[in-house]
């Protein structure tokens, strides 16, 4: 049993827009020298910020509504991690999100966000040189959290993969049966194909 | 207009009229050489640096101007100096930057289409160095500015000047920015003149 077409769609795009979104990040803040060059990866960071949240948002909506599937059993300490991962996956990337807006709001530099110079989106907040300095300092701690969250994700999927052998991972690459289990406590259900491990 | 029937083909009257002039300018030159001549674009360059927190050291040119520059040597207070500086012709290497600059948040060029320097005193410091003092006039505010020249004599009885300064922006209103862009914009204007 796996995610549906459209949460399984909605992870790949999601997780290839964070890896974007981290990479260019890094770019632009520590590899990047010309400050003309800075200045246009800053204006496409804050764009493609907001296209991510797009996607977040739909993918909470999708998650409240949508059936969740059995995932395969693993040892207690590994469920907890497991959930508070999946957790803070969906919590960082939309505080992370959250701090990169109010901070671009409350920048002391007058620079209006406009998507990929289509339309402005408006500041959350007033100019402030404290709460900028503020959520940029959290928009860089979130950003290596969630670099750390989201290779502690792969690697668990690797985990799955290799070491306990289970379908994980080829489940979100679309292959097997579609479950329609939404009642089931996914850390209480052990599935028939899983498999046992130590 | 010459006379129809002219013996003169029209390339070799150009000739003539540019030989006549020639011999003008070369009459009157040293007149000419102590008061203003217009400055050699080609061998001029308008740069600016500004720094911010956290941000590599911006620098730009202004690629179009004009302006008038006479340099008396011996008698450098009857120098005299004037530029005026198309504000949109920002360069920074990213146009998105240039339009940024350029918007109502900094040059605003829109409404104040030029930057303007006027000397008001010129001083010998030594053998290589002067003072230009003058009016600038940057988003319609007018403020007396200081600039250090550096002059070097080259040859062919021409003169490199470098000039530079502090342009303290907050002084003509430009406050967007502050305090994570600084006050300060560096402003060199580099030049080639002739010499008397």
């Amino acid at each position: 049993m796996r995610w549906g077409r459209g949460a399984i769609l909605l992870h790949w795009i999601i997780a290839a827009l964070v890896l974007a979104m981290l990479g260019l990040g890094l770019l632009m803040v520590h590899a990047t020298t010309d400050p003309g060059r800075r200045f246009e990866l800053y204006q496409t960071h804050k764009s493609l910020g907001f296209v991510v949240l797009v996607f977040c948002l739909v993918r909470v909506g999708w998650r409240l509504v949508d059936s969740r599937p059995v995932v395969p059993g693993s040892p207690g300490w590994l469920k907890l991690a497991a959930r508070a991962t999946h957790l803070a996956l969906y919590a960082v990337p939309l505080t992370l999100i959250a701090t990169g807006w109010l901070a671009v709001s409350a920048s002391p530099i007058p620079l209006p966000t406009v998507i990929f110079g289509l339309f402005a989106v408006p500041n959350l907040i007033g100019p402030d040189v404290a709460t900028y300095l503020g959520a940029r300092s959290a928009h860089r701690l979130l950003a290596w959290t969630l670099g750390g969250l989201a290779f502690a994700h792969v690697l668990a999927a690797f985990w799955h993969h290799a070491i306990a052998g289970d379908d994980t991972l080829r489940r979100m690459l679309g292959r097997g049966p579609r479950g329609a289990s939404a009642s089931g406590d996914e850390t209480e259900q052990t599935p028939s194909n899983a498999q046992p491990h130590s | 207009m010459l006379k129809q029937g002219s013996p003169q083909h029209p390339r070799l009257r150009v000739l003539w009229i540019a030989a006549a002039w020639a011999l003008v300018v070369a009459l009157v030159s040293p007149t000419l050489a102590r008061g203003p001549v217009p400055i050699d674009r080609d061998r001029t360059q308008i740069r600016f640096s500004i720094d911010a927190i956290g941000w590599p050291t911006t620098r730009g040119t202004f690629r179009s101007f004009s302006g008038r520059i006479g340099v008396d040597i011996d008698n450098p207070s009857r120098s005299d100096v004037r530029f005026e500086v198309a504000s949109n012709s920002i360069e920074t290497g990213s146009a998105a930057l240039d339009d940024y600059i350029k918007s109502a948040a900094f040059l605003n060029t829109a409404r104040f289409p030029s930057i303007s320097f006027v000397s008001t005193d010129v001083v010998k410091l030594d053998d290589r160095t002067a003072r230009v003092d003058g009016d600038m006039t940057l988003l319609g505010v007018t403020r007396p500015v200081s600039l250090t020249v550096a002059v070097q004599r080259m040859a062919g009885a021409r003169v490199s000047l470098t000039a530079s300064g502090i342009i303290r922006r907050s002084q003509f209103g430009m406050v967007s920015g502050q305090p994570l862009i600084l006050d300060d914009i560096n402003l060199t204007v580099a030049t080639e003149t002739s010499a008397p």
